[in-house]
């Protein structure tokens, strides 16, 4: 049977704990060995996640960040979700460069970054209740 | 996150270091725009070689910088970074805008007479 090992975080969806998001999944993931490069496309993709719930689904408003991260074998499942206000058009949000709010100079690479980063990305939500997006990325050696 | 400013004539040369997300972003964008504006700078020199990760947040801020720089005619130029700040930057298609240097002597060299 191959191993296996999860974790559950929970922490207020407000930008100052993006760091604190990654440094924990980074350290949960570390015991797998990852090579700097799979850690950093980890990283940068949960930034993203956890950036969208701050910045889309509380929007201003403060709340809970949920971040899961389990460990099987050599694959690595990440998920991030808010009771915020949730995606109306999941299809459009996920368009490369499409923002609902270019005046704060968002580039609306977010969920693209996380599609190139990991190998699999579902994206589940609903309006006033909130997001989940699960990702899942295939460690090598 | 650290950032570390520098001069010469009218350029504005930013150094970044460690992880540049959101939150960082965020901050950054206030201090180089206030410097840019209070020192009257006309281009920016970004230096991402010490950033050691960056998130498309990183992206709107260096498009940010540009469309500032090129309403009065400056440039931005990005010097030295590493693979990871690349990927993420020509994700966006940033360097068909943004020139890229590898270093702030050869980013300098680039704007040439127009720094002064």
């Amino acid at each position: 049977m191959e191993a296996e090992n999860k974790m559950v975080i929970e922490f207020d969806g407000i930008s100052e704990n993006e760091a604190f998001a990654r440094a924990a999944v980074a350290a949960f993931v570390a015991p797998m060995d990852p090579t700097l490069e799979e850690l950093t496309e980890i990283k940068t993709a949960l930034s993203e996640a956890v950036s969208n719930s701050v910045i889309h689904g509380y929007d201003g408003s403060t709340g809970t960040v949920r971040v899961g991260c389990s460990c099987i074998g050599r694959m690595v499942e990440l998920y991030v979700e808010d009771f915020g206000k949730g995606i109306e058009n999941i299809d459009k949000a996920k368009e490369p460069l499409y923002t609902s709010k270019p005046e704060q100079e968002r580039s609306g690479m977010g969920f693209t970054v996380m599609e190139i980063f990991m190998d699999r990305l579902t994206v589940e939500s609903s309006k006033d209740i909130g997001t989940k997006v699960t990702m899942m990325k295939r460690l090598g050696r | 996150m650290g950032t570390a400013f520098d001069f010469a004539g009218n350029v504005l040369m930013v150094k970044v270091e460690g992880e540049l997300d959101h939150h960082a972003a965020d901050g950054l964008r206030e201090s180089v725009d206030r410097t840019f504006d209070e020192r009257g700078m006309r281009h920016i020199i970004f230096d991402f070689s010490g950033v050691t990760m960056m998130d498309s947040s990183g992206i709107g801020f260096v498009m940010g910088r540009y469309k500032k720089t090129n309403e009065i005619g400056g440039r931005t130029l990005l010097a030295g970074s590493n693979p990871y700040v690349i990927k993420v930057l020509g994700m966006a298609g940033v360097f068909s805008i943004v020139e890229r240097c590898s270093d702030v002597q050869e980013a300098l060299k680039t704007l040439g007479t127009e720094a002064k």
